[in-house]
């Protein structure tokens, strides 16, 4: 069943609607400010990829798909300060959470990073 | 102990159906941004699909408290703080929550860096710089899904549901990716010609007009005409064989060169 991708997105979203019931929050951000809780549900992320990913790497070996240069480094440094500088400028970090719940202003906030993702994307090229 | 239990679970699951889903890695995130035809496209756009559907249901049925839903004004500082979150995005191929999970599944120099750089602005006092673009324009909720809320559109639960169908029907209409086609250049044609040696073409049977004079033709009523060559002296044979083949040309093969298809 999870072999198709509409049944990916609802587990995703069962996940999510699971920790807006009972956390009150799904942002990850938050783990930055030492909440405990956060920072629980972060380092479980990690660990749930790790595991997912486990029997792939036993099966290949540990080969990295991409090689690793510091431009991409760079890169992806760049845009994890853009990342924490937007949430500040938004002045909120559930915004997921928000967004969920039919916030205007988060609805915005999705539908003006859709715009600004779709741009860079596009000019950036195909997979940099 | 549950302040780390039902996190923890929780984000186990998360991780492992972000794997599933493939926004492990910045190429995932960075095709759905793209709004290319793709797994992770499909994946996301359910997710918020069913992630609205959901929690409108959930609010319906009283098992989220209304009266504890955070509404976010719409701002100045949102809408540009969206922009910068998208291009950001866009950049380094991760969100906050992938960017973690790509440290255990996917690229994980590319995943911690991300993670620097979002700690590290996280930790800046820059909040307060950005108070005068968070004067609010609008605090209201799409629909009437709150008590004290304003809303912007009647509909109630129902207009949520409708909202959350919407990228879910987008995820189904979006097609399959499509099947990866390699072009081979030049010398990779010849260099795979070279390897596998092409079998020699079967010699067409001589058509019954390129006989030679030694050559009897059985003719029977009904069958195809049987050619039968006596070949009494070879070199004789080549020889009438190159007289006679000149004038007929029109071979059947050239025919079919020639033919309109």
């Amino acid at each position: 069943m999870r072999s198709h991708p509409l049944w990916r997105g609802f587990w995703l979203a069962a996940v999510i609607a699971a920790g807006l019931v009972l956390m009150g929050f799904t942002d990850c951000l938050a783990a930055f400010r030492f909440d405990r809780r956060a920072v629980a549900f972060a380092g479980a992320v990690t660990a749930g990829a790790f595991l997912g990913a486990l029997p792939a790497r036993l099966r290949k070996g540990a080969k990295p798909a991409q090689a690793t240069t510091w431009q991409r480094c760079l890169r992806a440094f760049l845009g994890g300060c853009g990342l924490s500088l937007a949430v500040a400028l938004a002045g909120e970090g559930r915004l997921f959470s928000a967004f969920l719940t039919g916030s205007a202003g988060a609805w915005g906030f999705a539908l003006t990073a859709l715009a600004g993702g779709f741009a860079a994307v596009r000019i950036m090229g195909r997979r940099v | 102990m549950s302040t780390y239990l039902i996190p923890g679970l929780l984000g186990l699951l998360a991780g492992l159906i972000l794997h599933w889903g493939r926004l492990t890695r910045s190429a995932g995130l960075r095709d759905a941004l793209g709004l290319r035809r793709s797994l992770p496209l499909r994946t996301c756009l359910t997710a918020l699909g069913w992630g609205v559907l959901m929690t409108a249901l959930l609010m319906w049925l009283a098992v989220i408290d209304v009266d504890t839903v955070s509404v976010l004004p719409l701002s100045p500082g949102v809408l540009l703080g969206g922009l910068v979150f998208g291009i950001s995005a866009g950049v380094c191929g991760f969100t906050p929550t992938t960017a973690f999970a790509g440290l255990g599944a996917g690229n994980a120099p590319e995943a911690l860096c991300t993670l620097v750089g979002c700690a590290l602005v996280a930790w800046l006092p820059v909040e307060e710089l950005f108070r005068p673009l968070r004067e609010p324009w609008l605090q209201s909720t799409l629909f009437e899904v709150t008590l004290d809320e304003p809303w912007l559109f009647k509909g109630g639960f129902l207009g949520m549901l409708c909202l959350g169908a919407l990228p879910v029907v987008w995820a189904i209409c979006v097609p399959s990716p499509r099947t990866k086609v390699t072009i081979l250049s030049d010398e990779a044609v010849a260099e795979r010609a070279a390897r596998t040696p092409i079998p020699p073409a079967e010699e067409p049977a001589p058509a019954p007009e390129s006989a030679a004079e030694e050559t009897v033709v059985a003719a029977l009523e009904g069958e195809e005409p049987l050619v039968i060559d006596m070949g009494l002296d070879a070199e004789a044979d080549a020889a009438g064989q190159t007289e006679e083949a000149a004038p007929d040309d029109d071979s059947p093969a050239e025919d079919e060169d020639e033919s309109p298809a």
